[in-house]
């Protein structure tokens, strides 16, 4: 019996097979994709969207995806941080992955790595172990690779010491 | 006036774009592991690249442990002029100030790739009083050049495969024509450095070492 929706299986399976033993590029363009995909994913993540625009000490113990425009610091801890295509950031961050395709101005603290898609432009400094860069991606600043300065330091919280001032 | 670097940087840096010619080559970068061994023991190796990011040199970085910083200025250096103000010393040295900010930083390593041979030669001492800021006593800087009358019309990409390899890439069939430029004449405008060494390859391009007396 013919069943089309096996027989798109197969085809399916047999290209597949054909990119990942040639070297096409968007078969290699998915790889990386697939290397830098979220964990969990994005769609599981908490989000700021397009329209919102923050600013001051954004702090979470969960992954993030920014695709709106934030200002000031952003301290996720041990978890990911994604800033989509419309994000833009002008803040110093800390988290465990930092993954960047939209633009970010500021220090960027990746306790495991950072990564800065073809999109994505940043200006500043990084600190993290292991730094990657797609082909296009603009960057502008320093890169520290030796494992330290990856997480934020307890005497600088800029925020919690604004507010005293103000305070007193 | 010089041309724009262009095409943009995604066509600049991929190989999918398949530029003119690119070309593999054993290279005195080796100095390179001299550098990283001397340094290894007691910090990590500091890079100053006056190019641009290159993904593939990264790879190499990130094995390293290297402390880098891309100052992405060779653009802004190329379209430096002659200053027409009363005091060029004080003008050429706020505008390179602008472009390389001074900090505390020393770096071990300085690399000019491909990017000597599109600056107006008169402005190089000046350069080279700029990056005295950066050096330490030990510094070195890594060097590419056109040594030819003619060269290509923008300044091509190389990335670090390993220790001891290079790829070059050309990437437009345009070309300059120049007074040529050689490391002895860089050297010249560089004093506070010693001329190491230097090969030149068929291709014209120059590869050369500059040490911090």
């Amino acid at each position: 019996m013919f069943d089309i929706n096996e027989m798109k299986k197969n085809v399916s399976s047999k290209l597949n097979k054909v990119a990942e033993t040639t070297n096409i590029p968007e078969a290699t363009e998915k790889k990386e994709k697939a290397k830098f995909k979220t964990t969990p994913s994005s769609s599981q993540l908490a989000s700021i969207g397009p329209s919102i625009h923050f600013k001051g000490e954004l702090t979470g113990e969960e992954g993030l995806v920014i695709d709106g425009k934030v200002e000031g610091t952003i301290d996720l801890k041990g978890n990911q941080l994604i800033i989509g295509n419309n994000g833009e950031i002008k803040a110093d961050v800390f988290a465990q992955t930092i993954i960047v395709n939209g633009s970010l101005t500021g220090e960027l603290h990746g306790k495991e790595k950072v990564h800065i898609s073809k999109s994505g432009i940043v200006n500043g400094n990084i600190f993290s172990p292991r730094v990657s860069l797609e082909d296009g991606a603009k960057f502008k600043g320093s890169i520290d690779m030796s494992e330290t300065k990856h997480e934020r330091p307890k005497t600088n919280q800029p925020g919690i010491q604004d507010n005293q001032l103000k305070r007193a | 006036m010089l041309p724009k670097i262009q095409p943009a940087l995604s066509d600049y840096y991929s190989d999918n774009a398949a530029p003119l010619s690119t070309r593999l080559f054993d290279s005195i970068w080796q100095n390179f592991n001299t550098i990283l061994e001397a340094s290894k023991e007691t910090k990590s190796v500091k890079i100053l690249d006056l190019g641009k990011a290159q993904p593939d040199s990264f790879n190499f970085y990130s094995e390293h442990n290297c402390y880098l910083t891309i100052a992405d200025c060779i653009q802004q250096l190329t379209q430096l002029q002659w200053p027409t103000e009363d005091n060029p010393n004080l003008e050429l040295n706020n505008e390179l100030e602008k472009i390389i900010p001074t900090t505390d930083l020393k770096y071990d390593l300085i690399l000019v790739w491909d990017s000597l041979n599109y600056v107006n030669p008169k402005i190089l001492p000046f350069i080279h009083n700029h990056l005295l800021k950066f050096c330490t006593n030990k510094t070195i800087i890594h060097g590419f050049l056109f040594t030819s009358e003619n060269y290509p019309a923008l300044p091509g990409i190389f990335k670090i495969l390993t220790a001891d390899k290079i790829k070059h890439a050309v990437l437009t069939e345009e070309e300059i024509q120049h007074s040529p430029l050689t490391p002895i004449a860089i050297n010249k405008a560089m004093p506070n450095f010693k001329y190491a060494r230097s090969v030149l390859m068929r291709s014209g391009l120059q590869e050369f070492i500059l040490m911090r007396k």
